[in-house]
């Protein structure tokens, strides 16, 4: 790798790993703070302030630190292509590893104090759903998603087509001066990588499509009209954002096996390329911070907030390990919405979320091995 | 239709499921051929145990507010189906026996006893006209 697009891979990962981990207490459902429920005024409770306060320059520290060894690393080290590699791997892992300490800290700081003030303590449970909900169209139409295979046909066609006008040898990788720098012999398993590359972003986003559709709603009892509009938006959003999004990641394989094939002049693919993380990343911290969890950051229109009773919530703290992992045996759904961050999660306690988990590292394993099958 | 459950309620949950129908049905939020959430995905959206919810609707469906089909899932069912019979009377005099019975020994009178009953009616009646004008 050379000097550009090393400095590059860093801070994408530094964005991507410090930026989301130090959003998450901002853009997380009021009601649940670092994995604890509490009623919604306990948010501006200058303690609870503080452990956001801590928790943030935690993570920011820790990325920062992270930054400077791969930096240091990099000019320092004068290691090989692929010990930099497994160096920027490494780092990344101990980088998640100290912010889910850091995770805990606050979730048990949060624990504690919730303990101590016994908030949420005699609170009626209540649990409000909207009976025609799945009625309601808040997700775009799974129907965009011919778009997808339309293209990865295309690509499929266009290189099957040139396959015999191409060199022996094709170019894979190029550096920032336009220098091949990565070589495969001529094959179909070394053309169809590109088309099944796009094929599996397509799947996983057609997965999360699929997980939004199904995830249960998530109804403020206090605050039921406003909360349905906000999870609504939530939805469309983030539906969009599996659509779209997966149509640009497929479009930017496209064009790289275009290059490959010598159709497409490999400086825009190069940009592009290096483009796609960025704004993949951007998107999904806007989306994040305009939306936040179930929509808890849209505006659901001036006086539609009306005074909320206190911890009407449902207090299922006991169902969340660390307040990050889903375990209820009790309940049959499957998807639900994450308590810690944006998103959604799987219900451990059914078998399905591990046949699903086991299914996408078989693909992404099955994937590796093919990859260095074919060699570098 | 709003269903709003209590865990913490001494009222089975099941029975709170099946109150909240019959309510939704009187105030015209829920109409004849609408259909409820599946079994599945109404258990999954209040995180019950699926059991609970099969229940309230074999209760609605034996009280004949709902019917149950195959394809279409729980179906409201038109007003006849659930119009007052000689069994329901029979159930509504058993069912009323013992508030009354805690009312007397109370010593709450007979005309208290049925204007308090007056004005939940009263009550209902307000909540279906809202939602036919709205």
């Amino acid at each position: 790798m050379d000097n550009a697009i090393m400095l590059f891979t860093i801070l994408i990962s530094y964005l991507a790993i410090a930026g989301t981990f130090a959003l998450f207490p901002y853009v997380s459902r009021r009601t649940v703070i670092f994995g604890v429920s509490v009623p919604e005024d306990v948010y501006r409770d200058p303690r609870v302030k503080s452990l956001r306060g801590t928790y943030r320059n935690g993570v920011l520290i820790a990325g920062a630190v992270f930054v400077a060894a791969q930096a240091l690393l990099y000019y320092l080290g004068g290691l090989t292509e692929d010990a930099q590699a497994i160096w920027l791997s490494v780092l990344i892992a101990v980088n998640l590893c100290v912010n889910g300490a850091v995770y805990l800290r606050a979730y048990n700081g949060m624990k504690r104090l919730k303990e101590a003030e016994g908030w949420n303590k005699n609170a009626p449970q209540l649990v409000t759903v909207d009976t025609g909900f799945r009625r309601k169209k808040s997700m775009v139409s799974p129907l965009y998603f011919v778009s997808h295979l339309v293209l990865i046909a295309g690509t499929l066609i266009v290189s099957l087509t040139r396959y015999d006008s191409l060199p022996a040898m094709i170019p894979t990788t190029y550096d920032t001066a336009g220098n091949v720098v990565g070589w495969m012999e001529k094959s179909y398993k070394a053309i169809l990588i590109m088309p099944g590359i796009e094929l599996f972003m397509t799947l996983i986003m057609l997965f999360a499509y699929y997980m939004i559709a199904k995830s249960r709603q998530q109804i403020d009892p206090a605050n039921r009209e406003a909360s349905l509009r906000r999870n609504m938006v939530f939805r469309r959003r983030w539906s969009a954002f599996t659509v779209y999004g997966g149509l640009l990641m497929a479009a930017v394989f496209a064009l790289v096996q275009l290059t490959i094939l010598g159709i497409l002049d490999q400086g825009v693919t190069l940009i592009l390329s290096l483009a796609l993380p960025v704004v993949i990343i951007a998107a999904v911290i806007a989306l994040a911070v305009t939306t936040g969890q179930s929509g808890s950051r849209v505006k659901a229109g001036a006086g539609e907030y009306p005074p909320a009773k206190k911890a009407a919530v449902r207090e299922d703290d006991s169902n969340w390990k660390y307040g990050v992992w889903y375990y209820n045996p009790d309940d049959p759904s499957l998807f639900v919405e994450k308590r810690v961050g944006i998103g959604w999660t799987m219900n451990w306690a059914r078998p399905l979320a591990w046949v699903i988990i086991a299914g996408i590292l078989a693909l992404v394993a099955g994937s590796l091995v093919l990859s260095f099958s074919l060699g570098k | 239709m709003w269903l709003t459950i209590d865990l913490t309620s001494d009222v089975p949950i099941y029975t709170q499921i099946r109150n909240g129908v019959i309510e939704g049905i009187l105030a015209g939020e829920l109409v004849h051929g609408e259909s409820l959430p599946s079994v599945r995905q109404l258990a999954g959206d209040l995180g019950i145990n699926l059991h609970t919810v099969n229940k309230a609707y074999g209760v609605l469906k034996q009280e004949g507010f709902i019917q149950v089909h195959r394809k279409k899932g729980a179906v409201i069912n038109s007003p006849e189906s659930y119009r007052a019979d000689d069994t329901y009377y029979a159930r509504l005099r058993k069912e009323l026996a013992p508030l009354i019975a805690e009312a007397r020994c109370r010593g709450v009178g007979i005309d208290d006893f049925l204007d308090i009953c007056g004005r939940i009616y009263d009550d209902f009646e307000k909540e279906t006209r809202r939602n036919d004008d709205g």
